[in-house]
């Protein structure tokens, strides 16, 4: 059927056409110098916030506010990448059925197609207009932030990615739509759902997810526990105007044995995955990690609060399948005043102030977190799947001879 | 010319184009627009299409514009079938609906040279044949102002431009004249009239029958979705064009006298002395004629009140059941 032809010249002819009434609208350029204030401003204010963060932080392995700048200011980038694409394509189609200007269109040697990826094209065009108008400012977050220009051209083109995703979700409903507020809604009411709703959903299946399950715990046994507060209870019952220093200390690390109890157990792995077609996702996953995060994701996310590795983080730990092995010990030295974390490897990083490692082994097998597998190709396939299907939609529907015509749908 | 069914049961017209349509049938939901329709418009004439609202004419152009498929039946524009041969039959077509719009924005040459380069022209020939047709519309002042400041009258002639864009064989227009002034009427009947001397199919679709009278060469009636009349291969033979003659001359009063001398009852019509005759048909007509010219009458007008399309419109009994 010819609906599918496309030749160089009709795409150029539709594109022309529809970027020439773009730019010949005031209206376009009020809304690009709105975004682009927008973007500034609020770019200034995380600057300005992150600088004095690092400023009033102490701790030494502080990287610097850099990627704390950078991944936010993407974030946002994108989330108003994403409010603004509907409306690109959201009342593309109708809005000419409307206005009588499709029908002759369509008679002429346009095929369906041609008109569709034309409208999308210029779309695209637009909102490519629009990021480039946020690039300054992401150039700033990144020259202050010591960010690569790699991580930069990533993070745009997954950026850039999404929001032509989001044109064609809109350009579907513009054609299944009469009404033009009716085509509007759907899109934003998709692009909710690839953002939010990912979440939301797994929340809610939470609780098929959830189970009582026997769990083996490494850490201070009950009757060990009760003595030790049962010492403390009788300590504040004798002196209760006594001090906090001469009250007896609670268990020591070196008390630690394996025992049995009934936990409640989330199987998160079971349901991670709904995250990964949300565009927020995709790009923190995407984008490019300097060298020493690759080793140790972990203690570089705790170290830099670089909200892109941070939702890597969250969504790889989430993957990550559920071990009936809890370790309630190693808490223990924070009481002892050492700092403990975790690193990627799963082992625990105990520190004395000063950065010194002690052996302080846990018995306990935590798995890896590792970046080898990466989650965003999956997620933007997903995208690119759906907004492959509403591209689908858009062509069937502006194909002629029209043979079953739907509901409402005048053609002329 | 004559149509011919094949084996597969496409219309296959003869070399000689036009438009062909067969047993055409379209229903929307429950309702038939279009019931039966049955007709052929030849190359080098104008057809009008006409019937009152509702019959299905806005459906059956849609149809042969190429952008509706027929429930049943077959059609065909310069030798292409509507639906199988879509494509070329969409291009071989110029289409001017009835309710259109115009890219507000956009200068009306680049509106033309859009359509034209829509219609696979290359860029400088759909520019050179965008300028030709704003010229010869008198629209040439207006080629690199936005449509926007066009008025109605202006955008219809803009919109025929449009039609004529890629120099299509067949013409489908749906109420050309409407929003028209008078001088424009007039070169747009000329301008059909041309078209149809060159050799292009010009189908018309108009409420107003006293223009088409003067432009048309056959006549395509409509009713209720069905041809009253198809297959029209020469004017519509009226059913009488018996009613009233309009008669006027130089000396009216002379005309008085000679009527009342004849005895032919006469009304007056208006102040000048045109009279309103009471006659059988055009032979009554043409004996009128010969004697008052016989008795010294300088007589210079004897013309139908109502003209042959009009008369056959109201005749149609189908619309009134």
């Amino acid at each position: 059927m010819n609906a599918w032809k496309l030749s160089r010249g009709g795409l150029a002819t539709v594109v022309g056409l529809e970027l020439r009434q773009r730019v010949r609208s005031r209206r376009w350029i009020w809304a690009l110098v709105a975004w682009f204030l927008a973007i500034g401003g609020v770019t200034g204010v995380i600057m300005w916030a992150a600088d004095g963060l690092r400023r009033g932080v102490q701790q030494s392995t502080w990287d610097g506010s850099g990627p704390l700048a950078f991944g936010v200011i993407t974030l946002f980038v994108l989330g108003m990448g994403l409010v603004i694409a509907p409306t690109f394509t959201a009342t593309s189609i109708n809005s000419d059925r409307a206005q009588n200007t499709l029908a002759t269109l369509q008679a002429t040697r346009l095929s369906a197609v041609e008109i569709a990826l034309g409208k999308l094209v210029a779309a695209w065009c637009t909102a490519l207009s629009f990021l480039v108008a946020a690039l300054p400012f992401i150039v700033v977050s990144m020259v202050f932030g010591n960010i690569s220009l790699w991580q930069v051209v990533v993070c745009f083109a997954v950026m850039f990615a999404e929001v032509a995703v989001v044109c064609a979700i809109g350009l579907g409903w513009s054609a299944l739509f009469s009404r033009t507020a009716g085509s509007v809604a759907m899109t934003y009411v998709m692009v909710v759902a690839l953002c939010w709703v990912t979440l939301i959903l797994e929340l809610t299946l939470l609780p098929l997810v959830v189970e009582e399950a026997p769990v083996r715990v490494w850490g201070v046994p009950p009757a060990v526990q009760r003595t030790y507060d049962s010492a403390l209870d009788d300590y504040w019952e004798k002196n209760p105007n006594g001090s906090e220093a001469d009250a007896p200390k609670g268990p020591t690390p070196d008390l630690c044995a394996w025992y049995d109890r009934t936990d409640t157990v989330i199987h998160l792995d079971r349901v991670w995955w709904l995250s990964v077609a949300n565009p927020f996702v995709i790009v923190s996953d995407a984008a490019p990690l300097p060298p020493s995060a690759q080793d140790d994701l972990v203690s570089y996310t705790a170290d830099s609060a670089d909200p892109l590795a941070m939702i890597r983080v969250a969504v790889r730990y989430s993957s990550l399948p559920v071990s009936y092995e809890v370790d309630e010990c190693s808490y223990l030295y924070s009481d002892l005043g050492y700092d403990v974390t975790w690193d990627s490897f799963g082992n625990v990083v105990v520190k004395t102030k000063d950065g010194k490692v002690l052996d302080a082994a846990s018995p306990v097998k935590q798995h890896r977190l590792g970046v080898e597998s990466p989650v965003w190709p999956w997620g933007l396939a997903v995208n690119l799947a759906i907004g492959g299907f509403f591209f689908w939609v858009a062509v069937r529907r502006l194909s002629v001879p029209y043979g079953r015509l739907p509901t409402g749908l005048r053609v002329a | 010319m004559q149509d011919d069914i094949g084996a597969t049961g496409t219309v296959v017209a003869a070399a000689s184009g036009g438009i062909q349509a067969e047993g055409l049938r379209r229903w929307f939901g429950q309702v038939a627009a279009v019931d039966g329709v049955t007709f052929s418009a030849p190359s080098g004439a104008v057809t009008a299409l006409i019937g009152p609202n509702g019959s299905g004419k806005t459906t059956l152009l849609l149809i042969l514009a190429g952008l509706l498929k027929p429930d049943s039946g077959l059609a065909a524009v310069a030798g292409h079938d509507v639906v199988a041969d879509n494509l070329a039959a969409r291009s071989h077509v110029g289409w001017m609906p009835d309710v259109f719009g115009t890219w507000d924005a956009l200068t009306c040459q680049e509106i033309l040279s859009t359509f034209g380069r829509a219609h696979g022209l290359s860029k400088q020939d759909a520019k050179r044949r965008g300028l030709e047709l704003l010229d010869w519309l008198y629209l040439a002042e207006f080629a690199d102002r936005p449509a926007r400041v066009l008025s109605r009258g202006q955008k219809q002639r803009l919109g025929l431009a449009r039609a004529l864009v890629h120099d299509p064989p067949v013409l489908l227009l749906d109420e050309p004249a409407s929003g028209l002034d008078p001088r424009s009427r007039v070169e747009l009947r000329r301008a059909l009239r041309n078209m149809a001397s060159v050799g292009k199919t010009v189908l018309v679709s108009s409420h107003v029958l006293s223009e088409l009278e003067e432009v048309y060469d056959h006549a395509v009636f409509l009713s209720r979705g069905r041809t009253i009349s198809g297959l029209g291969e020469g004017p519509v033979a009226p059913k009488a064009a018996a009613g009233g003659w309009r008669v006027a001359a130089l000396d009216p009063v002379g005309l008085r006298e000679f009527l009342d001398r004849a005895g032919v009852p006469y009304e007056s019509a208006d102040a000048r002395g045109e009279v309103v005759v009471s006659l059988s048909g055009p032979e009554s007509a043409a004996e009128l004629v010969r004697a008052a010219v016989g008795a010294g009458v300088l007589l210079h007008t004897v013309v139908p009140l109502v003209g042959r399309l009009e008369q056959a419109y109201l005749s149609l009994d189908e619309e009134r059941a």
